[in-house]
């Protein structure tokens, strides 16, 4: 007869009901310790506001634009990169082609790049004298130092979260459920958007709200594309530099504000896996 | 190359002559599929898979051709591939795959040719769910659905495109064995209504013989023996297909000698010797004396009885049970091929053993217990001279 190793011998005294195991309690002490340091700041700078000059410092005509700027490009970012980006994670996750690793690899660049040498990078090929932004300029359109110029900056930033994400979500679709549905008479464009995508919805969606977050509180680059029109995180610059933190703290207030705002909605369409379906 | 001749003669159902190469594999099909069903036997591992793929457009060939209803699905010389959704092929892959985003009705309706009109397309989906024993169905999520459920989902939704030919791939796999028996002969009745060419992939046998009336018999991407099911189990030509066609053992000889009327085979192991018919001597077995050959043995048809009663004019061998073990229904004894020595033991060393099966009944009137020496009656179709095949290759399956 097979002996089972792990149960108790007869006689061994029995062990309290909770088996608390100390690995257990390292995981959770280091997964607590990093949530601290997550929302800590966040706390801090709640607890630093000057509560009685926040409605002044909303009122600023030019924090409203900022935040306007910011939030606009941002939204156009996004639908950019949805309209490129997710094709591009599709392409990634289901063909084979040459240099595909290379391709997969180059995605990651501007997340390790310094945001400040990618508005270098851009700016060589969108400002007045590289070799895009002298075509449009030639045609009476800026490329820097506007909101496409702020648009350009955020997307490079920002394009990664989504094509990363929806690409992994992709990858988890069933290549069986395409195959079939192949078979059943639909074209690669029709499996795409009727299987592929619902499918991938949800994991793309959450990708393409990291991209609208990165978008919107991206300075690095956007200011040395774009210094003008203000985007939010550079007038939080600004106001830091020229008037000091008190300054600045209720902008941070706005960015968090809208953040916030944001990530609750996309859970929100994240949370139901509806079963949509033409027929009832 | 078929000619002229055999391409009119196979207008009715699904032809398939085609190699592809994946990697270090190598798959060479040469199969028809008339209307009914048609198994395609092979262990895993053997390119039964592929095959359907191929079929289906989701696999290229390199070379040969694909014809269903004499038509060309894909033809490599003719530089001919036609897309998957212009095959009109319905596969239905191993897990299924239903859509796990649509509604049962959705999934369904998702081939229909009329699906963009709401009424006659949900007229449709109910048919087709009453016909596989779902009626309504239509609003469940198939994530809520039995295995059962689910597989007569994916055949209807493949039904619901209107193929010209059904593919499945190991229908019963993801089902467990009680509901696999009760959905078998649902889906036989399905298949056959429609009047489809069916290819029906399973590595069981007895699934094979439950379903299919054709077989075909896949080994190491190749088809080794293609034809109706009882003549393909009837007449395997080595050693290897025997066993995959269910038959229960292969002896080693020690001589074999052409003689009138067939061949004189002596076993290694016990020396017994026995003449194989000319008609149960498989291909290449008659002719090469040099090709080594084997003698497969079909227990079930093997007539057991007491040593020591009357004697047969059948050719028979002898041999010692060993022991017996019940297995549900069926009683196995275990019998080793030779005589009894005088200390009352097994037979010779070395000599081969074979499970023989018995019904309960069966066992009872015979009145045979271990130690007992019997006669093995070879009844018609009992024994057959196979080619051996070469030790490396079997031994990797």
């Amino acid at each position: 007869m097979m002996v089972d190793q792990r149960a108790p011998a007869a006689g061994a005294p029995a062990r309290g009901r909770r088996n608390i195991e100390p690995g257990a309690v390292t995981l959770w002490l280091l997964a607590a310790l990093a949530l601290v340091y997550l929302i800590a700041p966040l706390v801090e700078l709640l607890l630093a506001e000057p509560w009685p000059q926040v409605p002044a410092a909303l009122g600023d005509p030019l924090a409203l634009d900022a935040t306007r700027v910011s939030a606009l490009a941002a939204t156009i970012t996004t639908a950019l990169v949805a309209l490129g980006g997710v094709p591009l994670a599709y392409a990634l996750a289901r063909w084979r082609f040459p240099l595909r690793p290379l391709v997969t690899g180059l995605i990651f660049v501007p997340l390790v790049f310094p945001a400040v040498v990618s508005g270098i990078a851009q700016l060589l090929v969108y400002g007045p004298y590289g070799p895009v932004g002298a075509f449009f300029a030639a045609h009476g359109v800026e490329l820097s130092d506007s909101l496409a110029g702020v648009v350009l900056a955020q997307s490079f930033v920002a394009a990664p979260f989504a094509v990363v994400a929806a690409r992994s979500a992709f990858e988890a679709v069933d290549p069986q459920t395409e195959s079939v549905a192949q078979t059943l008479g639909a074209s690669h464009w029709r499996v795409f958007w009727t299987i592929s995508l619902p499918q991938a919805w949800s994991g793309a969606l959450a990708g393409l709200a990291l991209t609208w977050l990165r978008a919107f509180g991206e300075f690095g680059a956007t200011a040395v594309m774009a210094y003008h029109p203000y985007t939010l995180p550079v007038y939080v610059y600004v106001q830091l530099t020229g008037l000091g933190t008190p300054a600045a703290l209720p902008l941070a207030l706005v960015a968090l504000l809208v953040c916030a705002i944001v990530i609750a909605i996309t859970l929100l369409l994240t949370r139901h896996t509806r079963l949509p379906g033409g027929l009832p | 190359m078929p000619s002229e001749l055999t391409i009119s003669t196979e207008q009715e159902g699904l032809r398939a002559d085609f190699e592809l190469t994946r990697g270090a594999f190598r798959l060479g099909a040469h199969l028809s599929a008339p209307p009914g069903i048609t198994a395609l036997l092979g262990p895993s591992g053997a390119g039964k898979t592929l095959t359907l793929q191929a079929i289906a457009g989701l696999a290229s060939i390199q070379r040969g051709a694909i014809h269903l209803h004499g038509r060309a699905l894909a033809d490599a010389q003719a530089g001919l591939a036609l897309a998957p959704q212009l095959r009109r092929v319905g596969y239905v892959p191993q897990s299924y795959a239903l859509f796990p985003h649509l509604s049962v009705g959705a999934n369904i309706a998702y081939g229909l040719a009329q699906r963009r009109d709401r009424d006659s397309a949900a007229k449709r989906v109910a048919e087709l769910l009453r016909l596989v024993r779902l009626p309504g169905y239509e609003a469940r999520a198939p994530r809520r659905l039995s295995g059962g459920e689910a597989q007569r989902v994916a055949l209807a939704r493949a039904l619901a495109a209107q193929p010209e030919a059904l593919l499945l791939d190991e229908p019963f796999s993801a089902l467990d064995a009680p509901t696999r028996a009760a959905v078998r002969d649902d889906l036989r009745e399905i298949a056959l209504a429609s009047g489809l060419p069916t290819l029906l992939v399973t590595h069981d046998l007895n699934e094979a013989l439950a379903l299919a009336n054709r077989l075909a018999l896949v080994v190491a991407g190749r088809v080794i023996a293609e034809g109706a099911a009882q003549e393909v189990t009837a007449h395997p030509a080595t050693a290897l297909a025997a066993r995959l066609l269910g038959w229960g053992a292969a002896l080693d000889l020690a001589r074999r000698e052409r003689v009138a009327g067939g061949v004189c085979v002596t076993l290694a192991g016990c020396g017994q010797s026995l003449l194989i018919a000319e008609q149960d001597c498989a291909e290449g077995t008659l002719a090469s004396q040099d090709a080594p050959a084997r003698l497969a043995l079909r227990p079930e048809r093997l007539r057991v009885a007491h040593a020591a009663s009357q004697p047969t004019d059948e050719p028979a061998l002898r041999g010692v049970i060993r022991s017996v073990t019940e297995a549900g229904p069926l009683w196995s004894a275990l019998i080793a091929l030779g005589r009894r020595d005088a200390s009352g033991e097994q037979g010779d060393a070395g000599g081969a053993t074979l499970a023989a099966p018995f019904s309960a009944r069966e066992w009872q009137a015979l009145g045979l217990a271990p130690g007992d020496a019997v006669t093995l009656a070879l009844t018609a179709g009992a024994a057959r001279l196979v080619a051996a095949d070469e030790a490396g290759r079997e031994a990797a399956l």
